[in-house]
């Protein structure tokens, strides 16, 4: 097996990928996926996902099951939730029984939640570039409280979503350069006429 | 659940307005191998990764124990990352200094902090492409659900990666057309040089130059620059 001497990790990484099947990178179905790890990960009961378009209105995108969708939806309908304040706060927010909760009162008072399976709720925001960009939501079936290890996890998951975003963001601007340098070559690039 | 694609997409376009920097694999994988350090309760976490000659490389690591685990499996050529990328299956070790399956590992690692290691393949088109690997600074057994999660968390790795490999072969591609762009009127002067010289079409003289450049090893501006300052085509 070679190693590598000089610890070039970049070239390292070039020599890596250039051969690489790229397959499949579509975002949206790699979102998906990163959901499904996060509730095996930190075995939770199911996630979500919401993130802020370009009017600054948070927005389901995904989730990793049916309960994380019904979390989702109810905080958007009506405008509160532990989603809410984490983008607000910038802080991980939690409550060991969303149903039973006054802050969130108005949420299970109008049955959107009934039936759900979704008892303990924790938020955490995802940031990009040093900005909120959205907010995952992690939720248990059962209630109780949520520890410190539950947090770091939302927290280091939120930064591993938004390190994903990041890369796709970085790979939308090459796409973008590509198409403007495809535009302005046009009339050369299928050789002298 | 699907993903609402939509939202998704308007969600980008806020994001393509902020500053996010120049592409750095290496750095937004090291994040990512870090985080698997927090999430798993383990001491460390490393990446490798294989080249086209499909020799595998160190690629990321949680701390220095975690980059002398990886550079000790490189150079012997064991360990339970190497088995698990040629098996392509997780392979995990209770105390890989207690281990016989490794004897020139276990040499290397004798002072090292590394004792459990679990490592479970990395895949990208349907084959294993590297290791990820969770290592902690005293026996411990691993159990099915240890191995589960960080498989899951490879798919983490996994989807990653491809986003790499689909912005590394924009860059390279962004790297052609910008030299085509720039030696555009270099490359016409050169086509001109070599019809009113030679007596042929553009698109002759054109692929004349586009050989040279081919059978020398040179980019087509360059061997047009060079043509035109006397050198043979042929």
């Amino acid at each position: 097996m070679a190693q590598d001497p000089a610890a070039d990790v970049t070239a390292a990484l070039r020599a890596s990928i250039g051969g690489l099947d790229p397959a499949g990178a579509d975002l949206g179905t790699l979102l998906e996926q990163t959901m499904d790890a996060i509730r095996s990960v930190l075995r939770v009961t199911g996630a979500g996902l919401m993130m802020l378009d370009e009017q600054q209105r948070l927005r389901y995108v995904g989730s990793s099951d049916e309960g994380g969708g019904a979390l989702e939806a109810a905080q958007l309908r009506h405008g509160i939730g532990p989603g809410f304040d984490s983008l607000a706060t910038r802080g991980t927010v939690s409550t060991p029984d969303i149903t039973a909760d006054p802050a969130y009162h108005s949420l299970h008072a109008a049955g959107d939640l009934n039936g759900a399976g979704i008892r303990a709720v924790l938020a955490a925001p995802v940031s990009v570039a040093g900005q909120p960009v959205g907010v995952l939501d992690l939720y248990r079936a059962d209630a109780r409280s949520w520890t410190e290890e539950d947090e770091a996890g939302a927290r280091a998951f939120a930064d591993v979503l938004a390190t994903l975003l990041r890369a796709a963001v970085q790979s939308r601007h090459q796409d973008a350069l590509v198409r403007r340098l495809q535009l302005l070559l046009d009339p050369y690039r299928s050789g002298p006429q | 659940m699907s993903v609402d694609r939509e939202a998704l997409e308007a969600s980008l376009r806020r994001l393509d307005r902020l500053a996010v920097g120049e592409l750095d694999m290496a750095g937004l994988l090291n994040q990512v191998v870090d985080a698997a350090g927090q999430l798993f309760s383990v001491t460390g976490a490393g990446l490798l990764v294989v080249d086209t000659a499909h020799e595998l490389h160190y690629v990321a690591a949680s701390d220095q124990a975690g980059r002398h685990l990886e550079y000790a499996q490189l150079k012997t050529g064991e360990g339970p990352c190497v088995d698990a990328f040629v098996l392509d299956q997780p392979v995990r070790t209770a105390d890989v200094l207690a281990d016989d399956r490794w004897p020139l590992l276990r040499a290397v690692l004798d002072r090292a902090r590394v004792r459990a290691v679990l490592g479970v393949p990395v895949r990208l088109g349907g084959g294993p492409v590297g290791i990820l690997d969770a290592y902690v600074d005293h026996p411990r057994e691993w159990d099915d659900d240890d191995v589960e999660a960080l498989g899951w968390y490879a798919r983490v790795i996994e989807n990653l990666l491809a986003i790499s490999v689909a912005a590394h072969r924009s860059d390279q591609l962004a790297g052609q057309l910008q030299y085509a762009l720039d030696y555009r009127v270099t490359i016409e002067r050169g086509i001109g040089f070599v019809m009113a010289r030679d007596g042929v079409d553009a698109v002759t003289a054109f692929n004349r130059l586009r050989a040279k450049a081919r059978n020398s090893r040179r980019k087509i501006g360059e061997v047009a620059a060079a043509t035109m300052r006397g050198e043979p085509l042929m």
